[in-house]
């Protein structure tokens, strides 16, 4: 898929870990996992809006389009 | 109301699964009867039809009895899976087209059973198959095509996060 999660690299700029991230966003470690490795096959705006909150970020941040 | 449905889901299979190993039982026993005893609705072998007759014979006991054995198998691995809380499990999509497979042959099969097996007059075979059996078998068909579409739909919506 031409989509890419960075939600890695957003962790990484806020210093933040997984567990730390899907506690605050309220999914399952294993579900933030999905998400990271690119294996999500849509993500819902409530799960999005959490993420941009606890990150501190735009969706453009977290998403990114590659050809 | 979710163990409500889990209750019935299982009186169904309790209660499919039932008449599915009593018609195995059935069927073991008739196929048993009539080739072991001699006398009225036993069977006749002719050499002209023989292979004819023999296909018949096995091809009924084979998938009829796979026919029922699938639908228990398929049964409870679908109560299993709405247990542990899949929808719709991958590994029934097989099942289901198995399950086809099995009631066309069988069918066939069973219809030709009395005609061909214990024919009234010497020799003689003409197999018939009823238009009921080719719509059923089509109908089978489309609720596979349906459930495989409906574990895609599934699996896509447990991977949206």
């Amino acid at each position: 898929m031409s989509i890419i999660v960075n939600v890695d690299v957003m962790l990484a700029k806020r210093k933040m870990t997984s567990g730390e991230l899907a506690e605050k966003v309220g999914i399952t470690q294993a579900n933030l996992s999905i998400l990271k490795t690119g294996k999500a096959k849509a993500v819902r705006f409530s799960t999005l809006d959490a993420l941009c909150k606890a990150l501190d970020c735009q969706p453009g941040d977290i998403l990114e389009y590659r050809e | 109301m979710e163990t409500k449905g889990h209750k019935g889901l299982l009186g169904v299979t309790i209660f499919a699964s039932f008449l599915c190993i009593a018609s195995i039982v059935w069927i073991l026993v008739q196929s048993y009867y009539v080739c072991t005893e001699s006398g009225e609705g036993c069977i006749v072998w002719h050499e002209k039809i023989y292979v004819m007759q023999m296909s018949i014979f096995i091809g009924r006991l084979l998938f009829k009895n796979a026919f029922y054995a699938l639908i228990v198998v398929f049964l409870i691995k679908q109560y299993k899976a709405v247990k542990n809380g899949v929808l719709f499990p991958r590994v029934n999509i097989g099942i289901m087209y198995t399950i086809a497979a099995c009631y066309l042959i069988g069918n066939f099969c069973h219809m030709n059973f009395e005609t061909l097996v214990i024919p009234a007059t010497e020799g003689t075979a003409n197999l018939v198959i009823s238009t009921d059996i080719l719509i059923y078998t089509m109908l089978l068909l489309v609720f596979a095509s349906v459930y495989k579409i409906a574990v895609k739909v599934s699996e896509e919506n447990n991977l949206t996060i």
